[in-house]
């Protein structure tokens, strides 16, 4: 398994009572020097919990520049009576109330609903310090009803709505504009976490738009079911959040990302509920109004109810992995295979960055006969089969179906990567690569406490372009460093994640210490901004499916023409004439 | 580096001389051609074997797509049409032969240290810098073309300085030289057809093949923006193929950058000096081969003075083009050739820039400022009134900052010294003391006037400093035009202009003008006047001075042989009865 699936249905709880208010995920999770000097990662709820990895504090000092002694750590308790005061809506207040939904406007409820996981974001936290602009107050609707009747009082009393799910976002689509003069309500949508029903016969389940990922795998699973759509962040991040992002999951090879699986949603807009009058698998009906809501980013409206295909539970899972010598025969076996349309349930392909991060991140050998496994195989990969340490990189796979597919998929995937230099690596290496998606996002906590600003952003570009892509957007990074005035070196990485007939998702890791740095967040802006702007001069998208929030809204131009920024707008302008989704998501 | 290791001193220009140890003894060509090589490598580089080069571009998009096309055209298979890209290929492609190249150095350099007595002297300090860039960069090495030497030059001064050998775009005519060609392209020379405008096959694995190449790092690509050998001492229009070819990896973001190095190669007298005074002259130019090297070996006896190798500053075309958005190519595959009307505005005016820089960096000798005053001369002129020119011409270089390379001594040793080592076309009459241009010279044809070709040699020497005195020229022409002797003549610029734009196009093809600049070039002439104290300004208008005539009538009579050519050609056309069949561009 992936993940100890501890028994905390984080539906039940206060999501502040379980999870950090200035970091990410689980308050008990987090890497940290022992007193050893070092890194472990504490807590028990991952594989990797209360495990010791010794070579990955030398990983961190050699490949970013950490010492342990420079240390930049976030201020313990964040002093709430410095936040802004609310500007409140007395008639939204009597009318909310009325609906006997939750209210909330205590500071910490929405100081923890007031930003995402931008790297800016919780700079600013850490240090203790809050945006101009925070929510006024948090309502909490029961059902798709409540959010009818919200939706309209706020109309009737001109209230700025924010729905937020698991607030996972990474591009600062829930930061309240700083212009905003009206009440913002922000609405927390994770009350409304139930399955509502199953339909077996149609393989349909419609949920609320508020539950959590795991929750409603685990809720599904114990009907012998599953949606298979796992986003890196389904630990937190919620339905609705998934519709409004165009999320895309680590399995989507077998069972589609978002906008394949969904067959029916509805949105209450100020001009009323969106939604079509049938759950078909498809329809000629004109453009097809599903995507306008996909992607909408909480601009148009609030997304409660949304039907899903569900999957009988995979009878087999298998994880593999395989070493290439170097990157680009790695992207040539992917592109094989997705030319083959033979792609297992994921692949994801690392570059030699990460292939030497995935070993630092390997913990201490119980014992001396496992590390003598180690070695031997290493002398095998570098010495027999004459790879160099220095350029080979790792796919991981993950194998999905009833055995005997399972097995046919092995066989052919295998034969392809023989045929682009590709060996396999076993099994254990692919499933630690899928165990650490979870905990990577963990780490960068652990560098801002060494003053190491990091992120990750994505793209998606089609085959010809993968690799020098790959290439041109690390040198970028690279380069834009040393313009920023970066002393140390600079880690830029990146993964294909997933692959396409037509292209590929590639990840970027990027991360650098910015001591002697004046102002360290924009150093790392204007890094990631280079990156973006070189990813869309090579060919890439805006974006493959974190979205585009405030964080990209400059590229929308360039992305979609001004006729297509004037459609978008031409829209909200209908459903929303007085802008009550206020959030500024997209276009201006 | 040999040269630290050697303690071989920078002068004080920032030039060393790369001969200057292996005159000492005959052993150090050996221990030249020996020396350890280990010139940086880019860091995206795959390595591979240069049959790999050609082979891959066997696999490549755009000759697929290609090879596929043609064979639908043409009504042949696939496997015949890629057939015929591979011999195609086999005859453009290079070898890696470090043995024959070794060989080679060994035998050129010795070459070299016998012809060139006072050095070959290569400014370092540039290619610190570009020892650094070939790590992070694909390069492009785009010397001035004057002289076969100029590839052999470069191969040997990039294995002198431990830089990467060039891949080297050489026109097919040395291909049929005998060993020599063999030899050439184990040294990294690959052979391009001179015109394959509409073989859409040619041009594709002509183009990958670059690609490849540049991509990948394999070597630096070397090509000459002139296209050809200048016979005339001046820089030739560029020619833009090459460009757009190289550019294109960039501008499709198929490599990060690519970064172009002009490189000055700068001659104090040329080996084909009496070659290119012949085809002027209307003597065909002889095929090039192995056995005419050798013939031609006999002038390898003289003395060629010394030669200037001068590394530009690195220009990135990032930073050039980095205001155009690449994404414009986003949206069809980049194997179709395919550029912007703002990419090709761009690429024509990088051209210019490109070849304007190699003017900059290009190093006069004293003998063009000789042959320059003695070319104003055609009849002679003394020793004394030589000399006195020449050290006019000196403080005018000087407060204006031309590079001219003025020997050590005295400017009467210096120019005797000169015209010593130019005696077989110039030659001093003792009793007189006069200078006269030499007619002892055999001419080959008997109808052409006899000492045509000494005329040309001296006019192609002036060449190398014309771009130094163009501008200033034609504005010389423009005031000449419009002042009356004897008054205070003023001038506006716009009064200037129209005059001034007529001249540089009628002369754009004899002088590197950078279209539609006319306004710049004349802010130069300008500029050249009143560092000169000739013109004054309160702001608006120019007042010429009262002692200026003498600069004034100098430079035209520099540039009036061009403007007469054109003159007697116009007369010639308009009183010519026969029908005349204007080429169509214009």
């Amino acid at each position: 398994e992936k993940m100890e699936m501890v028994n905390h249905d984080l539906k039940l709880l206060q999501r502040e009572e379980l999870l950090k208010w200035g970091g990410w995920g689980y308050n008990d999770s987090m890497f940290k020097l022992n007193e050893k000097g070092s890194i472990c990662f504490t807590g028990s709820r991952y594989k990797l919990s209360g495990l010791v990895m010794p070579e990955l504090r030398p990983w961190m000092e050699s490949t970013i520049g950490i010492h342990v002694k420079q240390r930049s750590e976030a201020v313990a308790e964040i002093d709430l009576s410095k936040m802004p005061k609310p500007i409140l809506n007395e008639g939204f207040m009597k009318d909310v109330h009325q609906t006997g939904m939750e209210v909330s406007s205590d500071s910490m409820d929405r100081l923890v609903r007031s930003h995402g996981h931008t790297l800016e974001e919780l700079f600013l936290l850490r240090k203790g310090e809050f945006n101009a602009r925070v929510p006024d107050l948090i309502v909490f609707p029961r059902n798709h009803d409540d959010v009818v009747k919200l939706v309209s009082a706020a109309v009737r009393h001109n209230v700025c709505l924010i729905p937020i799910g698991g607030g996972t976002t990474v591009t600062l689509a829930l930061a309240c504009p700083e212009n905003e003069s009206r009440c913002i309500a922000t609405v927390d949508m994770t009350q409304m976490n139930q399955i509502l029903w199953v339909d077996e016969k149609n393989l349909l389940a419609r949920i609320e738009a508020g539950i959590i990922g795991q929750d409603l795998e685990r809720d599904l699973a114990a009907m012998g079911l599953c949606t298979g759509h796992e986003p890196d962040s389904m630990e937190f991040s919620s339905l609705g959040g998934w519709v409004a992002t165009r999320a895309s999951g680590m399995k989507k090879n077998v069972y589609g990302n978002i906008e394949d699986l969904l067959v029916h949603v509805k949105m209450v807009t100020p001009r009323g509920v969106l939604e079509k009058n049938c759950m078909v698998p498809r329809m000629s009906a004109g453009p097809d109004l599903h995507q306008f809501i996909l992607g909408s980013e909480g601009t148009l409206g609030i997304i409660t109810e949304v039907t899903l295909r569900v999957r009988p539970l995979p009878e087999c899972q298998r994880y593999g992995s395989i070493v290439f010598p170097d990157f680009k025969h790695g992207v040539d076996c992917l592109r094989e295979i997705a030319l083959k349309r033979c792609a297992p349930a994921s692949i994801r392909l690392m570059d030699n960055e990460q292939f030497r991060f995935g070993q630092a991140l390997k913990p201490q050998a119980d014992g001396i006969f496992s590390s003598f496994i180690d070695g031997m195989k290493k002398f095998y990969v570098t010495k027999i089969k004459g790879y160099d340490p220095s350029h080979m990189c790792v796919a991981t796979l993950l194998f999905e179906g009833d055995a005997v597919s399972v097995a046919q998929q092995e066989k052919v995937v295998y034969e392809i990567a023989a045929k682009h230099g590709g060996m396999s690596a076993g099994e254990e290496n692919g499933q630690r690569g899928y165990m650490l998606t979870f905990v990577i996002a963990y780490l960068r906590d652990c560098g801002l406490d060494y003053e190491v600003v990091s992120e990750s952003f994505e793209t998606s570009v089609p085959w010809d372009r993968v690799a020098d892509l790959c290439r041109n957007v690390k040198d970028r990074i690279q380069h834009e460093c040393k313009n920023q005035g970066v002393r140390y070196p600079t880690l830029s990485t990146c993964r294909v994640t997933q692959t396409y007939d037509a292209g590929a998702c590639v990840y970027f890791y990027l991360g650098f210490k910015y001591r002697g740095i004046a102002d360290p967040v924009n150093a790392y802006l204007a890094v990631e901004n280079a990156a973006r702007d070189e990813i869309l001069s090579n060919g890439g998208s805006i974006s493959h499916h974190h979205g585009v929030g405030k964080l990209r809204k400059q590229y929308m131009s360039r992305t979609v023409t001004p006729a297509g920024i004037g459609t978008v707008k031409s829209v909200k302008e209908y459903l929303d004439p007085r802008n009550i989704f206020g959030s500024g998501n997209i276009v201006d | 580096m040999l040269y630290n290791k050697d303690g071989n001193s920078v002068d004080e220009n920032g030039y060393i001389d790369m001969l200057k140890d292996l005159k000492k003894h005959s052993f150090m060509s050996m221990k030249f051609a020996t020396k350890s090589f280990s010139p940086p490598k880019y860091s995206h580089c795959k390595q591979r074997h240069s049959t790999d080069v050609w082979k891959d571009v066997l696999k490549s998009d755009r000759v697929h797509w290609i090879v596929r096309q043609i064979s639908r055209k043409e009504g042949k298979s696939e496997e015949e049409t890629f057939k015929e890209a591979e011999v195609i290929l086999k005859e453009l492609a290079y070898t890696d032969h470090m043995s024959i190249l070794r060989t080679f150095a060994f035998l050129l350099i010795q070459i070299q240290s016998s012809i060139y007595q006072d050095g070959v002297f290569v400014n370092v300090q540039e290619v610190e810098n570009i020892r650094e860039m070939v790590k992070h960069h694909p390069i492009v090495f785009m010397p001035s073309h004057r002289s076969y030497m100029d590839f052999l030059m470069m191969s040997l001064v990039c294995f002198y300085l431990d830089l990467p050998l060039p891949a080297i775009a050489a026109g097919m005519d040395f291909m049929s030289m005998k060993v020599i060609g063999s030899m050439l392209r184990a040294s990294g020379a690959f052979f391009m057809r001179r015109s394959f405008g509409s073989d859409q096959m040619y041009w594709a694995l002509f183009t990958e093949y670059v690609h490849t190449i540049l991509i990948n790092g394999d070597r630096p690509m070397e090509f000459f923006i002139e296209g050809t050998r200048s016979r005339v001492g001046k820089s030739l229009n560029p020619k833009f193929g090459l460009l757009s070819v190289i550019s294109e990896p960039y501008l499709k973001a198929q490599t990060y950058d690519v970064v172009i190095v002009p490189v000055s190669i700068s001659y104090d007298r040329m080996l084909e000096e009496r070659l290119y005074a012949y085809e002027l002259l209307g003597v065909p130019k002889p095929k090039e081969s192995t056995s005419g090297l050798y013939k031609a070996s006999s002038i390898l006896q003289d003395n060629y003075g010394s030669v200037h190798v001068h590394f530009g500053q690195c220009l990135s075309l990032r930073e050039y083009f980095g205001h155009l958005d690449r994404a414009v190519h986003a949206c069809y595959p980049r194997y179709m050739l395919r550029l912007s009307s703002q990419e090709e505005k761009h690429m024509k005016l990088l051209g210019y820039k490109i070849l304007q820089k190699q003017q900059e960096n290009a190093m006069c000798s004293l003998w063009s400022v000789v042959a320059l005053v003695l070319s104003t001369h055609p009849a002679g002129i003394s020793l004394h009134h030589l000399i006195s020119e020449v050290q006019w011409i000196k403080s005018i270089a000087v407060k204006l900052n031309f590079r001219i390379y003025w020997p050590p001594g005295t400017l009467k040793e210096t120019v005797q010294k000169c015209l010593f080592q130019f005696k077989h076309i110039v030659s001093v009459l003792q009793q007189k003391s006069k200078k006269k241009i030499n007619n002892k010279l055999q001419m080959l044809d008997p109808v052409i006037q006899e000492n045509a070709a000494q005329y040309i040699m001296i006019a192609n020497y002036r060449n190398q400093l014309l771009h130094y005195l163009i501008r200033p020229a034609l504005l010389a022409f423009v005031l000449h035009k419009h002042s009356i002797p004897g008054e205070i003549n003023t001038f506006t610029k716009d009064l200037c202009l129209e005059d001034f734009t007529f001249l540089s196009k009628l002369l754009r093809k004899d002088f590197i003008f950078v279209p539609d600049k006319s306004k710049e070039d004349l802010e130069e002439a300008i500029l050249f006047f009143s560092e000169m104290v000739v013109l004054s300004s309160d702001g608006t208008t120019y007042t010429l001075a009262g002692h200026s005539h003498r600069v004034l009538r100098f430079l035209r009579t520099v540039i009036n042989p061009f403007l007469i050519a054109y003159w007697l050609t116009s007369q010639f056309l308009i009183s010519s009865e026969a029908p005349l069949y204007l080429p169509k561009c214009y």
